[in-house]
């Protein structure tokens, strides 16, 4: 089950798979979509009974995004597009079917109203501390 | 983390997404930290903004305070909407977490923005 989401997940454009393909919890699927950020990710998909987490820094009261995904290299504004789906004994395939039908959709409008695409990819990148 | 019941309205369907057709002016502003980015397009008629849209990278918060900016702004004159803040944004939101108040001030920066650059287009 877990392979089969991480499999789909990286089907869709602009996704990277966070840690190793086969070293890791068999439980445990971590991938980041580019261009979209997690927490609103994780808030829409909330919405449609489907529940992850993120490591954006975004959802947290620091603002720091995980240190684990920047440690492995990501960088600030793709660890900001990170998905963790974590099974249960009691997922069904019905369950991941329908998952990897809704996050998709949400990706793709989250992508659709986003300000960082390819095009702004360096803008994004090279951004200066001016607020802080 | 609690969202007030305009934010969520704001994120789950915001207003004026997009990008303006033939703008006057366009403003991006992005915070390095959290890597939250907004673009404003405007299109200002007899001092007026007539249209707005904005599109965002970032949390529910960022999306609403875009959303939220935008509705504002439509109909103001480019000197009310100069004078527009993050605290009018979130107050009109009912209030932001603390630690999400950057996001709004993104919102009003990047609507700022957009405006310098209508005025240097005018030129």
């Amino acid at each position: 089950m877990r392979d089969r989401i991480i499999d789909n997940f990286l089907k869709v454009e602009d996704t990277i798979l966070n840690g190793h393909r086969t070293k890791r919890l068999p439980h445990n699927a971590n991938i980041s979509f580019k261009y979209v950020e997690g927490e609103a990710l994780i808030l829409r998909l909330d919405a449609k009974g489907i529940y992850g987490a993120t490591g954006s820094a975004c959802s947290t009261s620091k603002l720091e995004a995980s240190h684990v995904l920047l440690a492995i290299g990501l960088q600030h504004a793709v660890a900001h597009g990170s998905l963790r789906l974590t099974l249960g004994r009691w997922n069904t395939d019905k369950e991941v079917d329908y998952v990897l039908k809704e996050v998709p959709k949400v990706v793709k409008e989250l992508r659709d109203m986003s300000a960082f695409r390819k095009e702004t990819e360096e803008f994004v990148m090279n951004l200066k501390d001016e607020h802080d | 983390m609690l969202y007030s019941k305009k934010v969520m309205e704001h994120f789950t369907k915001p207003k004026n997404v997009g990008v303006v057709e033939d703008y006057d002016g366009i403003g991006i502003v992005g915070n390095p930290k959290c890597g939250d980015t907004m673009e404003i397009t405007i299109k200002v008629k007899d001092d007026k903004i007539a249209d707005i849209k904005f599109r965002t990278f970032g949390c529910a918060s960022a999306i609403a305070t875009s959303s939220m900016t935008t509705v504002m702004a439509k109909g103001m004159t480019i000197e009310e909407a100069l004078k527009l803040s993050r605290n009018d944004v979130a107050n009109e939101l009912d209030g932001l977490p603390a630690h999400k108040m950057h996001c709004s001030n993104l919102a009003a920066d990047a609507l700022h923005k957009a405006i310098e650059n209508y005025q240097e287009n005018k030129k």
